[in-house]
């Protein structure tokens, strides 16, 4: 059965080898953004197999880790790539005190 | 089996060496960023078969939580320099040779490259073979397996990588906490912060995965804490998991960030060393040693050097991505 598992690990550490082509080529940067986060899910996958196939249940938390902080640059990403500035917000040498203005989506 | 296991190591190489290289060459900053999340993944699975699941539990944290966003927060504040800069406005302050911006400057003058590429092959090369005749005159030895495996009784805990990295070279820990202190320091000395550059992202999808993900990061966090005593995992693996649940919700929230009073901040980020060190002094008194435990004590005294450190290092992970002295102490 581990050759099973090897054998898929292989096959997913693969597909990672060929959607780097999507971040090579592009064009927007959203797609090679999406092309990295898919890795992510990949790697998780790979991570699972591997822990079954060696027998080392630590990769199981390396797994977990993973599954839980590739959404930190996904999240970096939108922050930087959404939807364009107000013209009014400050982004440069402003500090905290001297800022008023507020986003929509932070009012919960 | 085997042949698959190599096989799989082959094409992971080539991954990375491959990755590594289109990141280095990419003339797109972007793109080079994308390149090097992807190549902090393939690294990651690089550990795991160099069976060194705690490094890889480590370059996880790291390299998929927080350097990615790191970096692509720095490109976007690199952006909005260079647009203030070429839009003509006045830019203050002026530049200084030795500020910040020197480094801008230099990013902009376009590279001498063929009087470089020469001695930059020279070098490569000379370093290269001084590396392989390096490991080719590798002495068979067993390194230090055995001598750690005989002493695990007296170290307080079970799993061997924390038994090294907190009680047999607990030196090299302590000044790796300091090292990391030193970093913020050096980052604080730079100034205050600018505000991170952040669009809004309207919906309820950013607020609802904060909600659900930040409290499941900090229970992780307190998991692969707890788990260093026995299995992969620790204070650095803990406090960068800890830390990127910090920067999420830098992230989600950069305009009203309340800011953390420094006085408590200052005393978190220089817990683990200020612990780490008391504790030492302690051993030096007592007889044992500088960072020498008795060993009664040498568990509990390694989880509250570690609880500390996570402390430490997950509020100075987020200081740094912050970047720059709490706004409202200028002292």
């Amino acid at each position: 059965m581990s050759v099973f598992y090897l054998a898929a690990a292989l096959f997913l550490l693969g597909t990672i080898l060929l959607g780097l082509i999507r971040v090579l080529r592009g064009p927007g940067s959203g797609d090679r953004m999406l092309a990295a986060q898919l890795f992510g899910t990949t790697g998780v996958t790979i991570l699972l197999l591997l822990s079954l196939a060696l027998e080392e249940s630590a990769l199981v938390d390396v797994a977990l880790v993973f599954a839980l902080l590739a959404v930190v640059a996904a999240v970096a990403f939108v922050r930087q790539h959404g939807l364009p500035e107000p013209p009014d917000t400050p982004t440069h040498r402003q500090h905290p005190e001297s800022t008023e203005s507020r986003e929509p989506n932070d009012d919960r | 089996m085997n042949g698959l296991l190599v096989l799989f190591d082959l094409v992971l190489l080539a991954g990375i060496v491959g990755v590594a290289w289109r990141c280095l060459a990419s003339t797109d900053l972007f793109r080079a960023v994308v390149l090097f999340i992807t190549f902090g993944l393939l690294l990651a699975l690089a550990w795991v078969r160099l069976e060194a699941p705690d490094i890889a539990l480590a370059e996880a944290a790291i390299g998929a939580g927080i350097t990615g966003a790191l970096l692509l927060v720095t490109l976007e504040r690199l952006r909005s320099i260079m647009a203030e800069r070429r839009s003509g406005r006045p830019h203050s302050p002026p530049p200084d040779p030795t500020g910040p911006h020197a480094l801008l400057r230099a990013l902009h003058d376009p590279l001498p490259e063929h009087r470089t590429f020469l001695p930059a092959l020279t070098f490569a090369l000379v370093v290269g073979g001084l590396l392989v005749t390096a490991l080719w005159h590798q002495p068979q030895s067993v390194g230090l397996e055995p001598v750690v495996d005989a002493h695990m009784d007296v170290s307080g805990v079970d799993h061997p990588i924390t038994a090294v990295l907190l009680n047999f070279r607990a030196y090299d820990t302590f000044l790796e906490l300091a090292i990391v202190l030193i970093a913020l320091l050096g980052a604080w000395s730079l100034g205050r912060h600018d505000l991170i550059p952040a669009r809004p992202a309207p919906g309820p999808i950013l607020p609802g995965t904060l909600r659900l993900l930040v409290p499941v990061a900090v229970v992780t966090g307190v998991y692969v804490l707890w788990a260093g005593s026995h299995a992969p995992g620790g204070a650095f693996q803990a406090g960068a998991i800890l830390g990127a649940a910090g920067i999420l919700l830098v992230l989600a929230r950069p305009r009203q960030l309340p800011m953390a009073p420094g006085g408590p901040l200052r005393l978190g980020i220089s817990a683990g060393v200020a612990l780490f060190l008391l504790v030492g002094l302690y051993g030096l008194a007592a007889g044992h040693g500088f960072l020498g435990y008795a060993e009664a004590w040498a568990y509990p005294l390694i989880i509250l050097i570690e609880v500390a450190a996570t402390l430490s290092i997950a509020l100075t992970l987020v200081a740094l991505f912050v970047a720059g002295r709490p706004a409202g102490d200028d002292a």
